[in-house]
């Protein structure tokens, strides 16, 4: 039942990041991608190949949909594989894994920093993989800066109504 | 040997990720395949459908602009029809009218998704392979250029802009005549600049740039935007001659499609040995 639940929120998300966010807002300078938010708040105790794998997925389909060619998968499965690492970053030290969700263990105000770190490395390789090229430095990272400040507002808006629900 | 499997055990996880992350970049790399034009033409098709609904909502609310723009256009157009030019004959010499044969029809067609802001741009058109499009003809808009389809489905197409690092197209300055690439560098979509100007070249900003009918796409004497500024290019032999482009690709929602009838006499000449 959790499951389904959690697939059913995929799919929820993957439709509002297809063709509601990569078309309408912003007109895709400041494109959001909330999609990462899902691969970041996976439970804790999934293992790493189904996180892969599951970030493999997921970028996939916003790549086909999105005309990205790869670039959406890259960038995911990179940062499913840095999850572990970051969240440990943020994780107070005493505290050992457990069953609980990132945001039980972490504390929010802790939670909401892991959220933005994972959120802006995944922007930063996005764009920079999308570029080919570092030679736009500063752009790039002002870019990936101001987009993933906008991301996580739209993930905190739907975790919001997810909780309400 | 045990060691060896003791290893690949340890490392599964990384080892795994790295076979993820090597499909997506030969994903990304392969990206101009013959099966990649093949996978674009269907998604085309199934996304297509999809916002051309969206985009028809869209539609109604800029109606106004985009008849002004249309209206603007019609203008233009009128001005060059034959009836607003008197006809004087000195007796030195007739026209033979049928010695002109037509070289381009147009489509016209709308936008029904496009970015801007993205490095790699691409718009869609609701009007496919049924409509008698195909890949590599120019799209051009109510002021300007637009670009040249780069895939097509039954009913859609899809185009690369001017404003995609891919794409580039001969522009020559209508005043002298000079002619350069325009590649555009992925930062301001209403600039694009051309290269290897040479640096006696009397450009001032203002000058028009236009189509010279040299890349195949287009016919010569299309409007690509204005002059805005030169700069001496790193090798210091040539200018760079920075263009404000006539086509906002933040409203454009009207584009014709050019057929070029003879196409395929032109492409056997360039193909012949």
């Amino acid at each position: 039942m959790k499951l389904l639940k959690s697939a059913f929120a995929l799919v929820v998300l993957l439709f509002v990041q297809i063709f509601v966010l990569n078309n309408f807002l912003f007109e895709g300078y400041l494109n959001p991608y909330i999609y990462i938010a899902y691969i970041l708040f996976l439970p804790p105790r999934t293992s790493a190949f189904a996180t892969l794998s599951l970030a493999f997925l997921i970028g996939a389909v916003v790549d086909v949909f999105e005309g990205g060619y790869g670039v959406h998968t890259a960038a995911s499965v990179f940062i499913a594989f840095l999850k572990p690492l970051i969240f440990r970053i943020f994780r107070t030290g005493k505290n050992e894994l457990s069953k609980s969700s990132e945001v039980k263990q972490l504390g929010l105000l802790r939670s909401l920093a892991y959220l933005l770190t994972g959120i802006f490395l995944h922007h930063f390789v996005l764009f920079s993989i999308e570029n080919f090229a570092w030679d736009s430095f500063m752009p790039l990272l002002m870019r990936s800066l101001y987009s993933s400040l906008f991301s996580f507002t739209f993930v905190l808006l739907y975790q919001l109504w997810n909780y309400r629900r | 040997m045990r060691y060896f499997f003791l290893l690949l055990k340890r490392s599964r996880v990384l080892l795994y990720f790295l076979l993820l992350e090597s499909l997506a970049f030969a994903w990304i790399v392969n990206r101009r395949s013959y099966q990649r034009s093949q996978f674009i033409s269907a998604t085309t098709e199934v996304k297509g459908n999809f916002e051309g609904l969206a985009a028809k909502t869209k539609a109604y609310l800029n109606l106004k602009e985009e008849n002004e723009q249309l209206a603007r256009e019609n203008l233009r157009l009128r001005e060059s029809l034959d009836e607003s030019f008197i006809f004087q004959n000195f007796g030195a010499d007739t026209v033979n009218s049928s010695t002109y044969k037509q070289r381009y029809t147009y489509v016209d067609a709308q936008v029904i998704s496009s970015s801007h802001f993205k490095v790699e741009n691409y718009i869609l058109i609701n009007k496919g392979r049924l409509s008698g499009l195909e890949d590599n003809m120019g799209v051009i808009g109510p002021s300007g250029v637009v670009g040249v389809i780069s895939a097509v489905s039954k009913h859609f197409a899809r185009v690369i802009p001017i404003i995609n690092p891919n794409l580039r197209i001969s522009a020559e300055l209508a005043q002298d005549g000079y002619f350069g690439p325009l590649r555009w560098s992925g930062e301001n979509y209403r600039e694009s600049s051309i290269q290897d100007i040479p640096p006696y070249a009397n450009v001032k900003s203002g000058d028009t740039v236009k189509t010279d009918g040299r890349s195949a796409y287009f016919p010569r004497g299309i409007t690509i935007g204005l002059v805005k500024a030169t700069t001496l290019q790193s090798d210091q032999n040539f200018l760079e001659v920075t263009v404000s482009l006539g086509t906002d690709f933040s409203k454009l929602r009207n584009v014709y499609v050019v057929k070029d009838l003879w196409i395929n006499e032109l492409d056997s000449l360039n193909n012949s040995q």
